[in-house]
């Protein structure tokens, strides 16, 4: 015969499982934290990503670490300002909640901004514009004008009075302008003979390229401005034989198709750029912003000259081929 | 009595119709205002270069569809390098963050089944490329399609270029004149169908043609450069001299192999591959690779792209693609040799 008291503490432990149950299976006590997402508009200035590798991978480990949903966007045309314009407004229309931009022209995002056609937090990536005013919300990028100058030391130390040709740049945008102007403060004043080269069409630096060394061989140096030329310049000699050595092949970019080239010896220095921590820091500084927290500002990152041999430095290596 | 029933029935009735008709209305009304959509794309490895290759030409289809129809496309491409797990995640992502449809590389075509589900279960249609996931699998649902190259063909297509070649002039395989071409084999993952099919359809072919071979060894390279370079730096020291011909079930794997040659300064020996990638394409023309099997790569991703676009946009998928049983689509194929 079951006790009124026994029937009492079934009674109870029956409630007790039942809160249980709805402490661990429920939200109706525990109530859990709702994870905010934040879409983050990613529009950079050409119509690929290939020199964005190791900037999307800092940008992906971003997104998981702060919850935002970014969505990577590239032109449908090089260096279209109003395709840009076009496309920051078609992100805004759809709900991004912040923006970070790699401008065509810094000053044009600067203005749509001033405007009040930007509504939403700016992140300006490698544009001298933001990073000198603090105009927008956050800046970020690379100094260039002190890696030309960098570069233009490196050629008058290492190709004393040797004419360089410049590659790249003939649409010159914000980040090759600005690498050139270093080179040349560097290289005008110490007298050295500069040519602005011209090409056209795929595959035209590299024919410019063959063309210069059947010309003046060892008596000319290849400065590159871009990535785009430097990797054409270095497939030209990427052909053991096929033609007389040049001084000197240089340049900057991040990819390991040049990486690989650097590692082979076809260039003689790089000017790299910490792409890794480029892409991280500006979806973090565009989530935060979101989310309306304080962002740090940042500014300029780390980049550096190497040669062949610091490839296989620890410090390079962690930089310039970053684990996901 | 018996009228007033009727009378109520006739109330339900056309009380059905409205809200057919509403429910109609609700749906064209959603299929007109699609202005964006978005598409979850997982790759099985991102640094495989056929791979990336069709990658390329998706982002191309998607910025021209965008131009072409003035609706936005987001495609969230995700590298699952290699791991089935990490794709297994990225699904769940995919359909938390509301993609309208995935397009999907499988790691491992065997495993496909949990990622059949997540999506039965939130209805996102499927587009399986390059790695088809087993019949079984296929046929559970019929928003599951499938986009890739016959590999039996690209074997034959393979073979045939070595029997072509051998028939103009023995002599340029056959080296060392002793009647037998004598070749090493550079395969792809052991669990990949297509390296199965692509290794026995290509010898076979072989043989049909009447090309004298003898097998000196072949390795498992898993689609991959440096694998391949590294067997092969290997068995140029093991059988010095002795390799005519290299069989290679992807460029890459053949370039690596070319890598390996040049380290060694080897000559002579020809090299076949498949895929028509970039870099593969490179070598042809450069003459270092004898030929190599190309699957148009605008074709292959403008197929992939146009079912997704057609799932998301709730369009019946277009008649000019003739999925086999509704679900298939197999790229066709074609020899690239050096041109003369």
């Amino acid at each position: 015969m079951v006790t009124r008291k026994e029937k009492m503490l079934w009674a109870l432990y029956g409630m007790v499982l039942v809160f249980l149950f709805l402490l661990s299976s429920t939200n109706l006590f525990i109530k859990e934290k709702e994870t905010q997402v934040y879409g983050v508009s990613v529009i950079i200035e050409d119509t690929s990503d290939d020199n964005y590798v190791n900037f999307k991978k800092g940008m992906d480990l971003a997104a998981m670490e702060f919850h935002a949903d970014v969505s990577f966007i590239t032109l449908y045309d090089k260096g279209s300002k109003k395709q840009q314009e076009e496309l920051i407004l078609r992100e805004q229309q759809d709900g991004c909640k912040a923006l970070v931009v790699s401008p065509v022209d810094g000053d044009e995002i600067l203005k749509m901004q001033a405007e009040k056609r930007i509504n939403v937090p700016l992140v300006l990536l490698n544009s001298e514009a933001g990073a000198a005013g603090d105009k927008a919300a956050g800046a970020i990028g690379f100094d260039y004008y002190h890696m030309g100058q960098e570069l233009g030391l490196r050629i008058t130390e290492e190709q004393k009075g040797k004419k360089v040709y410049l590659f790249g740049g003939q649409n010159p945008d914000e980040v090759s302008g600005r690498f050139r102007d270093g080179i040349l403060s560097v290289l005008e004043p110490a007298g050295y003979e500069v040519v602005p080269q011209k090409a056209s069409g795929e595959g035209g630096w590299k024919a410019a390229a063959g063309e210069i060394a059947q010309r003046d061989g060892g008596q000319a140096v290849i400065a590159a401005l871009d990535p785009v030329s430097l990797a054409e310049a270095a497939q030209a000699f990427s052909e053991p034989d096929l033609l007389p050595e040049i001084g000197g092949l240089y340049g900057r970019g991040t990819t390991v198709r040049l990486l690989n080239y650097l590692d082979r010896g076809v260039i003689q220095g790089l000017c790299v750029t910490d792409d890794f921590s480029a892409g991280y820091l500006s979806v973090k500084t565009a989530a935060e912003l979101a989310g309306n927290q304080a962002a740090e500002g940042y500014g300029y990152l780390k980049s550096c000259f190497i040669r062949q041999e610091d490839l296989r430095d620890l410090e390079y290596e962690k930089m310039l081929y970053p684990m996901e | 009595m018996e009228k007033r029933k009727f009378g109520r029935a006739r109330w339900l009735l056309a009380g059905l119709c409205v809200v057919l008709l509403l429910s109609g209305c609700k749906g064209m009304e959603k299929a007109e205002e699609k202005k964006s959509i978005r598409i979850g794309v997982s790759l099985y490895r991102g640094d495989d270069t056929f791979i990336n290759n069709i990658r390329g030409e998706l982002e191309k289809c998607a910025k021209e569809y965008e131009q072409g129809h003035g609706v936005k496309v987001t495609l969230d491409i995700q590298d699952a390098k290699g791991s089935q797990n990490i794709q297994n995640n990225q699904v769940e992502r995919f359909i938390s963050l509301g993609c309208d449809v995935m397009c999907i590389n499988p790691v491992d075509r065997t495993a496909a089944s949990a990622m059949i589900d997540k999506a039965m279960t939130a209805e996102v249609p499927v587009v399986f490329f390059n790695r088809k996931p087993v019949e079984e699998d296929m046929d559970r649902w019929d928003q599951l399609f499938y986009v890739g190259a016959e590999a039996r063909e690209s074997a034959v297509l393979q073979g045939s270029i070595v029997v072509d070649r051998y028939r103009e002039d023995p002599a340029s395989l056959d080296k060392n004149g002793d009647g037998v071409v004598s070749y090493v084999l550079l395969e792809g993952e052991s669990s990949h169908q297509d390296s199965l099919i692509r290794t026995e359809w290509s010898i076979q072919t072989l043989k049909d043609g009447g090309v004298p071979i003898e097998k000196i060894t072949g390795g498992i390279a898993n689609w991959e450069r440096s694998q391949a370079s590294a067997l092969m730096e290997q068995w140029l020291e093991q059988y010095p001299g002795r390799i005519e011909l290299v069989v290679c079930n992807n460029d890459d794997m053949a370039l690596g192999a070319i890598d390996a040659l040049e380290r060694a300064e080897a000559e002579g020996i020809n090299l076949v591959g498949i895929d028509g990638t970039t870099p593969g394409l490179e070598a042809v023309e450069s003459g270092k690779l004898m030929g190599t099997v190309s699957s148009d790569k605008e074709q292959y991703a403008g197929a992939i792209f146009a079912i997704a676009v057609d799932k998301a946009m709730g369009q019946e998928i277009r008649q000019e693609l003739a999925l086999e049983n509704g679900k298939y689509y197999q790229c066709p194929q074609q020899i690239v040799e050096k041109n003369p």
